[in-house]
């Protein structure tokens, strides 16, 4: 009776204990997408956030607590987000949210993370002008396409003296949508580049089976050069299309291109291409080549931009809640949220993605530029330049 | 005047692939009077099915073609057996949605064994092209016009000249008319759906071919458009099938080539409902038939 009477004894003793260390946990949303044309970003980001956590609570967590990751798959579907923000928010109560991975699901996301005042960092969110409008609670870790592509092509273009160029874009998609129809027309009035589809755009929807009537078009205009603004599977099925209909032209595109969906699908068709980058799996930075190998070890493929800045969106969380000292209590999570918000703003890394901070006025992100040229079936980066 | 003439080219070649869907449906449509939502998933897995012939045997087209096939005839089987023979007829809509729940299940399928990006499929013959004049004419172009041309003078032999021809005809006609005459009905039907699984085999290889790539989600599109170019065509007739899928592609290549993209779909769902509105049997129909 003694022996029960102490083990109770124990275990009320315990109880408390146990109690707090449920409470010594850091919860952090994630929302990715596996499915759809954007899905093997999804799939990469998951990975990525997955390996950092990882490493995150093997090196001790933050401040003595782990990370745990609440992740939700809205299956390409942006009209499931609004319920999984407002979930992670008011039910899970997660601090922040890592993700979505792609535009049109940040124009969802941002705005509602925005009113329920929940930091929000997106990882393959590359349309311009998306941050102005959910700003503070809005970040993002990966250049938008204006600000990256539009230096490197505009400098190619000179290299490679291109006069005229054709652009082909996909109206389903708002980034591309956006890239066709503002950010590719502005960059050529700019460079002086004809541009030969500015007034009669020739378009296709991802999904549409069939290319080859665009390509007809554009092989009709006879451009210098062919801009892809597509998502990696649809820009490598127009480029061997446009191959296959006897077009040698150079083939251009933004960063979104850079990976192995558009290097294995489009094979030999993609031979030359170039495009803008701004993640560098050789970088020679001796931390981001250990995040590298770290997350390859995990992952067991080579580290494409989604897993990586879905990596390092982790180690940022994990160094601001670190530094800004966030408590992990329920009853602290509105202001755990704000130190989190407060401490991105102007954050520096150096994690899987290279060196980047974050711009305490816009959100944006500031990464060096790149150069990127598939040559002997390999992605060639070269940099150009380095963030201000 | 080039581009029109190259254009033109562009959509036969794609209205032929829709032609072998149109036709595939059309058959089980002809012979049962009840849809098969089923058969652009067939059409899809079919396709993959021969991607990864084409890959294992680095680059065969024929064993491609035979492994999509193969794959066709047995899925269409199966969708026959699943949706169709052990499921009630008392109710006409209950094996229809049977197939709307197959073609989930494959496309699902599909997603979790091969994931949802694009597969590029590796086209042997793609670097070689003639240049006939404006057009410009791959060799895979050719195969596909010639393996589609040659599975429509097949399946008109085959109603026309053969045993089995004559007793689809016979089933079509009324199932029960044609038991009395010693039709073996339901073994009629199972090989409408084997045949009708071979076409859904050859139109999955040669989309692929000329899309270049595959995805779990092609079925859908493609269906769409089959059974929009059965309807121009005209219900349950073949060779409205073939003209009426030929015509979808045409439509569907001007107005991209013409238009933009985003009309392609309003183009061709506008000529359906044109046809449905000024002439309900299609360009071949006969008659519109009362169901009982």
């Amino acid at each position: 009776m003694k022996v029960f009477a102490a083990a109770i004894g124990v275990l009320i003793a315990a109880l408390p204990g146990l109690a707090s260390a449920q409470a010594q946990e850091i919860k952090i949303g994630v929302i990715y997408t596996v499915d759809g044309v954007w899905g093997s970003y999804g799939k990469k980001g998951f990975q990525g956030v997955r390996a950092a956590a990882d490493d995150v609570n093997a090196r001790g967590g933050v401040n003595g607590m782990k990370i745990k990751l609440v992740e939700y798959d809205n299956r390409a579907n942006p009209g499931e987000l609004p319920n999984i923000v407002r979930q992670l928010a008011t039910v899970d109560n997660v601090l922040a949210i890592i993700g979505p991975n792609t535009s049109g699901e940040a124009e969802v996301v941002f705005p509602i993370a925005n009113q329920l005042k929940i930091p929000v960092l997106g990882t393959s969110v590359a349309k311009g002008g998306i941050m102005t409008k959910n700003r503070p609670w809005a970040f993002r870790n990966v250049m938008p396409d204006d600000q990256n592509t539009g230096p490197v092509i505009a400098q190619v273009v000179k290299e490679k003296n291109i006069k005229k160029v054709a652009v082909i874009m996909d109206v389903k998609d708002p980034v591309s949508k956006y890239m066709g129809s503002f950010f590719w027309p502005g960059l050529f009035d700019k460079a002086g580049v004809d541009n030969l589809t500015k007034n009669d755009p020739v378009t296709f929807q991802s999904g549409d089976p069939s290319v080859a009537a665009q390509v007809s078009k554009l092989k009709s205009l006879n451009p210098d050069a062919v801009v892809l603004a597509a998502s990696p599977g649809d820009a490598a099925k127009i480029a061997i299309e446009i191959r296959r209909q006897g077009m040698t032209q150079q083939l251009l595109g933004s960063g979104a291109l850079v990976g192995d969906e558009f290097l294995k699908s489009g094979g030999k068709a993609v031979e030359g291409a170039i495009t803008a980058a701004q993640f560098w799996r050789e970088n020679p930075d001796p931390k981001a080549h250990a995040y590298l190998t770290a997350l390859q070890k995990r992952t067991g493929e080579p580290p494409v931009l989604h897993d990586a800045y879905a990596y390092d969106a982790v180690l940022a969380m994990a160094e601001v809640m670190q530094k800004s000292g966030v408590t992990g209590k329920h009853a602290d999570l509105a202001k755990d949220r704000e130190r989190i918000r407060d401490a991105l703003d102007g954050i520096k890394v150096v994690g899987a993605s290279g060196a980047w901070s974050l711009d305490p006025k816009t959100g944006e992100v500031l990464r060096p530029m790149l150069k990127a040229t598939i040559s002997g079936g390999q992605w060639h980066l070269t940099p150009i330049s380095t963030p201000q | 005047m080039d581009l029109l003439l190259q254009q033109l080219y562009n959509g036969v070649l794609i209205g032929s692939t829709y032609a072998l869907v149109a036709l595939g449906f059309t058959l089980v449509l002809g012979t049962l009077d009840l849809l098969n939502f089923a058969h652009g998933e067939t059409i899809m897995l079919a396709a993959y099915a021969g991607l990864m012939a084409l890959l294992a045997s680095g680059g065969s087209v024929p064993l491609a073609l035979a492994a999509a096939v193969a794959t066709g005839a047995l899925l269409g089987l199966a969708v026959y057996l699943g949706s169709f023979r052990y499921v009630s007829k008392k109710y006409w809509t209950a094996p229809a949605l049977s197939t709307v729940g197959i073609a989930l299940i494959l496309q699902t399928g599909a997603t979790r064994f091969w994931g949802t990006e694009q597969r590029a499929v590796p086209d042997p013959l793609g670097d070689t092209y003639l240049q006939l004049g404006p057009i410009t004419v791959g060799l895979s172009h050719l195969l596909i016009l010639g393996v589609t041309v040659a599975l429509m003078v097949g399946l008109h032999l085959l109603l026309q000249r053969t045993r089995l021809g004559k007793a689809m005809r016979a089933v079509a006609e009324n199932h029960v008319t044609a038991a009395l005459l010693g039709v073996p009905v339901e073994r009629t039907i199972a090989f409408t759906f084997l045949i009708s699984g071979v076409l859904a085999g050859a139109a999955g290889a040669l989309t692929s071919l000329v899309y270049h790539t595959i995805t779990p989600f092609i079925g859908l599109n493609i269906l769409l458009k089959g059974m929009t170019g059965m309807v121009i065509g005209g219900l349950g007739n073949v060779y409205g099938a073939m003209f009426g899928g030929v015509l979808v592609g045409i439509l569907e290549v001007l107005a991209v080539g013409y238009l933009t993209s985003s009309y392609q779909d309003v183009l061709v769902f506008a000529a359906l409902i044109g046809v449905l509105m000024f002439k309900p049997a299609g360009f071949f129909g006969i008659q519109v038939r009362d169901r009982a």
